[in-house]
């Protein structure tokens, strides 16, 4: 099960991503970021995008991919209501986003992601003993 | 995290860490300061200053190689990522690090101030028209665009010449140019080493202010504290309408930044750097990848400037629609 939820923090925002496995806690951190972008505004799914990333760590690997997810909303002009990931193998990973087109009106009630930081960044594993998680912070 | 280091003061206006301490995260990481850290702050402001972990940054960033003299601490100090906001630090051009982290994600984030010769009596029927008309020239908040769109080639151009891009182009007056600091542009941009994502970020948000702590206001002069100063600005006395803009180099500078910290990463190992904090990524600045990132942060720059100076010629547009005058007569 997919979830997150806030950590305090005084300039920026801070979330703790949970998953059944660590694909999940990626993909939750990247619909969090949607939720704080669009306020929880509702996305319709009427579009699919693809987003490939590759690093070579596991945090770079989250910064990264979580950078991608800014390009989807600033460059593709999109919001996403659900995604997808998996690791194709250790540090590289494929994303299936489902969304629509982002428009000011309806979407543009919360805060503005710029950036990923690896600041206060954890990622843990529970290998399907147990939830995974991952934080990270992100420059509003 | 408060702090529980040695401090040394220097005078009524500065304290000292000495370059001997050994804070726990240098001891685990084999590391030393190579300077001291010198913080600019009376007893007053220090108390805030030690609340948080902000000098074990400015401790962090004293142990970077090429470090020149001290790792300073401006009176504004307070935790920031990897350095902290208000960290000073120079580095030996020949033997010292240049590092993404320290320019910070927002490349040239700063302010423009726009006087104008209107007095507050001018305006006062008039400032809720004004606002909204600002509002409709300069968007601002999420996922906004502006209604400049720049083409790959303008996008280029922009990121060579700055402020001079946006007046060859009509946003604004040659003489802005002349009032900008380092005429609105640093020499040596070269769009080659900007990612495609970054210069795809930076296409639709030219005249555009963001989100966070960025504004726009209509402000009044209060006071004049220094009138050969204010006499320099083109500030003359009480009741003087100026307009505030504070802003940077958008979604292209974070961009940058994000692409060359990873850059950076990289050529931590391959130029064996060790680091306490990764936000810190470095390179030698006399590297492939430390001229590269010098190269972009040029770029990231000139944006900024590019946008501070099109938002400027949006801004003079809302006063003439509003106020029926043209800008160059409102000064």
């Amino acid at each position: 099960m997919k979830s997150f939820k806030y950590i305090e923090h005084t300039a920026d925002v801070a979330i703790m991503a949970s998953g059944d496995t660590l694909e999940e806690a990626f993909a939750s951190a990247a619909e969090a970021m949607f939720e704080i972008i669009t306020d929880s505004s509702p996305i319709e799914p009427t579009r699919q995008i693809v987003v490939e990333t590759e690093s070579d760590d596991m945090e770079s690997l989250l910064v990264s991919f979580l950078s991608k997810m800014i390009v989807v909303f600033e460059v593709e002009r999109m919001v996403l209501d659900s995604v997808e990931v998996k690791f194709d193998d250790s540090y590289r990973l494929t994303a299936i986003g489902t969304g629509e087109e982002f428009i000011e009106e309806k979407h543009g009630h919360g805060l503005h992601i710029k950036g990923v930081s690896y600041h206060m960044i954890e990622i843990f594993d529970g290998h399907g003993n147990g939830p995974s998680h991952v934080r990270v912070l992100f420059d509003v | 995290m408060a702090w529980h280091g040695p401090l040394n003061r220097l005078d009524d206006w500065r304290v000292e860490i000495p370059a001997s301490y050994q804070s726990k995260s240098l001891q685990r990481f084999r590391l030393e300061m190579k300077v001291p850290g010198v913080i600019y702050a009376d007893e007053k402001m220090l108390g805030s200053i030690l609340a948080d972990d902000s000098l074990e940054q400015v401790v962090n960033v004293a142990t970077l190689p090429g470090i020149v003299g001290a790792s300073m601490a401006m009176p504004d100090i307070h935790h920031g990522y990897g350095f902290p906001i208000g960290g000073v630090a120079a580095f030996d051009a020949a033997d010292g690090i240049i590092s993404p982290g320290g320019v910070g994600y927002d490349i040239n984030c700063g302010v423009r101030l726009l006087r104008s010769d209107l007095t507050v009596d001018d305006i006062r029927s008039r400032v809720p028209q004004l606002i909204d008309q600002m509002f409709q020239n300069v968007p601002c908040g999420v996922g906004s665009e502006g209604s400049v769109r720049l083409s790959a080639e303008d996008t280029e151009q922009v990121l060579k010449k700055g402020s001079r891009w946006a007046v060859e182009n009509g946003y604004g007056w040659s003489d802005d140019i002349d009032t900008t600091e380092d005429g609105g542009c640093i020499r040596g941009g070269e769009a080659s080493v900007v990612s495609d994502t970054a210069r795809k970020r930076g296409r639709s948000q030219l005249g555009t202010l963001g989100a966070g702590n960025h504004f726009l206001e209509i402000q009044m002069v209060d006071e004049i504290f220094d009138k050969k100063v204010a006499d320099a600005f083109g500030i003359f006395g009480k009741g003087q309408i100026v307009t505030m803009i504070h802003t940077g180099s958008r979604g292209l500078g974070h961009q940058i930044c994000t692409d060359f910290l990873e850059v950076m990463r990289r050529a931590n190992k391959k130029y064996g750097i060790p680091l306490v904090d990764r936000e810190l990524a470095c390179a030698p600045a006399s590297s492939i990848e430390g001229q590269d990132y010098f190269t972009a942060m040029k770029c990231g720059a000139n944006y900024a400037w590019a946008n501070r100076q099109v938002i400027t010629h949006f801004v003079r547009q809302a006063f003439e629609s509003v106020l029926g005058q043209s800008s160059k007569e409102l000064g």
